[in-house]
């Protein structure tokens, strides 16, 4: 007898709480928007999330930030996070995914619940997000990499009659974004404006060191070794990962015997932060990054996800009104941001990430 | 040539070197770019911090148990070391800090599995999990544009003639070692245990004291080695150490040392890790493909393996056993 009344007061407790919660959710027509980084803790999505946050006070909605942490950048720490959230009922979900198909299932399951999905920094499957904000297209990351060491390299004496051999330092080989801006890479090399730059042998020049730290600093170490003058040398070393540029620059720093700063040029893809102190510095040839602006990033994403909530917005729509960033194109459910930014030693100090 | 000196011929360590000397030989013949200083240096620099942890993987494994936590625990100590380090500390507090915090963490190691009684493997399995998880509690990840104090030793402390710093530091350690594993009474237990927990009880060894002695001792390696990775550059990530602590145990077990404990030397390992270090540089002055690496270090571990086991069946080794009861 006592145990069935505790059993109906339980329930009793509980379905109230739920009509309390249901009531309160619909009375303040508050909106929730979670965003889920590739991994929290780097600037770089640092960066992002402060962006979004912006966004978030000026349309006056819910954000949530979440991700794996740096060490555990996996699809299943993601698929874990988003369970929760889709559990939560949130309105919609800004991803950058670890696996464009892995992660598929899950942002599909997000949509039948009435979940928009946003994929923003990287995409997913085409079929499994309603609108993605991409950053920068192949091309013009590969043509701001291009242009950052053409730049330094003509300032060093190189041009058609003097070529320079260059080399890439990308990342896992595995990664959609590395491998389209070297395809984007070499298709540029191959015009005038850059022919002057040779990737000599593709096996040593390209290189994949991975994710993890000291291997990126050790194969950094070995390819600034190979850097200097002379045709069997390296002249420029270009970082595609966030992680490899400022390895080639604190490599640089560490070398018994430096390549001659003048002969020889190093830039790459990394946040302003983290090239900083090489780039300030005249004795190392790191004179230059590149990169996006990743505040925009995030707020383009918040303002997107938003946008599609409300309505103002759908998969149709041909371009966004995007707050202080003004009006953005939408072409084939795709959104961009805009071209690369090369930071140097007069800006570098304007960005905090 | 008398009989003693042909039986040292005999060993690992004398293979492992003829095999150095005739890679060192090859490298000089088909990439004479492999011995620029540049490229020279920081593979000596590779070794530095490989040998150095080395060191301590050696003595954990030769008392018959393992640490795959080593990785984690150099992430850690890294960590640390960069948030000190922001403060201005120099090399001469972040040294001492990192050997303190290598220890105490390595002892944490060695109390799960001897008072605990967890097998190593599962216990530094878990501990790795640990150390990763508190990283993200401690910090947001990664810390940046770290002053030049910090990256002293990478940037600017170097040896005449353009050697890093880090060498002299692992010469230090390398010939305290030798000595130490050679003579001290402390070494010998550690074989002992390695040998035959049993008897090593029997004679009056505290094996559980020495254990976790040992892993606290190693602790000390890691954190030394920890100062040369996590200086190297002016930030430091939460994945400084991933995936170091295989090439650690691989570098013992390649200079001949028996995975199950209680034999192997020191010297072996001096040259496994030289073996280790240079295999990446060296495949890219080969104008090889890089994702060949793994393949070849793996290789490399097999082949020596499997011919230490084969000399080993041919020979059965005696076993230098612990003079009984003097050691208490």
């Amino acid at each position: 007898m006592k145990k069935r009344t505790l059993k109906w007061l339980c329930a009793a407790v509980l379905g109230a709480t739920a009509l309390i919660g249901a009531a309160s959710a619909a009375m303040a027509d508050d909106v929730t928007i979670a965003m889920l980084p590739k991994f929290k803790g780097e600037n770089y999505f640092d960066a992002c999330k402060g962006g979004a946050q912006e966004a978030a006070e000026e349309l006056g909605i819910t954000l949530l930030y979440d991700g794996p942490s740096q060490d555990q950048a996996t699809n299943q720490k993601q698929v874990d996070i988003l369970e929760g959230w889709i559990a939560q009922g949130v309105d919609a979900i800004c991803v950058s995914p670890n696996d464009p198909t892995a992660i598929a299932p899950t942002l599909q399951k997000a949509q039948a619940m009435g979940i928009k999905v946003i994929t923003f920094d990287a995409d997913a499957q085409e079929d499994s997000r309603d609108l993605f904000i991409n950053q920068i297209t192949a091309d013009a990351a590969a043509a701001g990499l291009l242009n950052a060491a053409a730049q330094d390299l003509k300032a060093k004496g190189y041009s058609n009659d003097n070529p320079a051999n260059i080399a890439l330092v990308s990342s896992s080989g595995t990664d959609a974004n590395q491998m389209a801006w070297e395809k984007a890479i070499d298709v540029l090399l191959a015009t005038d404006e850059y022919s002057f730059m040779v990737i000599k042998n593709r096996d040593t020049d390209v290189i994949y060191p991975g994710t993890d730290e000291t291997k990126v600093n050790s194969e950094c170490a070995t390819m600034i070794g190979r850097m200097g003058e002379g045709e069997d040398k390296i002249q420029a070393a270009i970082g595609l990962s966030s992680m490899a540029t400022p390895a080639l620059g604190a490599q640089y720093e560490s070398a018994a015997e430096k390549p001659d700063v003048e002969k020889t040029a190093l830039t790459g893809l990394a946040t302003p932060n983290a090239l900083k102190t090489y780039i300030k510095d005249e004795t190392n040839p790191l004179n230059s990054g590149v990169l996006w602006s990743c505040a925009d990033l995030g707020y383009l994403a918040i303002q997107g996800a938003y946008q599609m909530v409300t309505g103002d917005i759908t998969s149709e729509s041909t371009s966004i009104e995007a707050g202080r960033l003004g009006e953005k194109v939408i072409e084939n459910k795709e959104c961009i941001l805009g071209d690369a930014l090369i930071f140097n030693a007069e800006n570098v100090d304007e960005f905090d990430y | 040539m008398n009989r003693r000196k042909k039986a040292s011929l005999m060993s690992t360590e004398f293979f492992l070197a003829v095999f150095l000397l005739v890679i060192l030989v090859f490298m000089r013949i088909a990439a004479k770019e492999f011995y620029s200083k540049n490229n020279f240096m920081s593979l000596l620099n590779t070794y530095s911090y490989t040998l150095i942890a080395s060191i301590g993987m050696e003595m954990i494994i030769l008392t018959s148990n393992i640490d795959v936590s080593t990785g984690a625990l150099i992430s850690v100590v890294c960590l640390l070391l960069a948030a000190i380090g922001k403060l201005g500390a120099p090399f001469a507090v972040l040294l001492p800090v990192a050997m303190a915090a290598g220890a105490f963490l390595s002892f944490l190691n060695g109390l799960l599995i001897t008072k605990l009684k967890i097998p190593a493997i599962v216990a530094t399995l878990a501990t790795t999990q640990i150390f990763q998880g508190s990283l993200n509690m401690v910090s947001e990840g990664s810390i940046y544009d770290l002053p030049a104090s910090y990256t002293w030793l990478a940037f600017k402390a170097k040896l005449p003639g353009g050697i890093p710093a880090s060498v002299l530091i692992c010469l230090i350690c390398t010939v305290f070692g030798l000595i130490f594993m050679k003579y001290s009474r402390f070494s010998r237990k550690i074989y002992a245990i390695g040998n035959n927990k049993t008897s090593a009880r029997l004679t009056g060894i505290n094996v559980e004291k020495t254990i976790l002695a040992t892993y606290a001792f190693a602790g000390v390696f890691f954190g030394i080695s920890a100062v040369i990775i996590g200086t190297a550059g002016q930030r430091v990530t939460t994945t400084m150490g991933s995936g170091l602590e295989m090439t650690f145990i691989a570098a013992v077990v390649l200079g001949g040392t028996s995975s199950a404990g209680g034999s192997g030397t020191l010297l072996g390992t001096v040259f496994g890790a030289f073996i280790l270090s240079m295999i990446s540089p060296a495949i890219n002055y080969l104008g090889i493909s890089s994702n060949w690496s793994d393949a070849i270090k793996g290789a490399v571990i097999l082949i020596s393996v499997l011919v230490s086991a084969a000399r080993n069946i041919k020979k059965k080794r005696v076993i230098p056993s612990v003079s009984g009861g003097g050691v208490s």
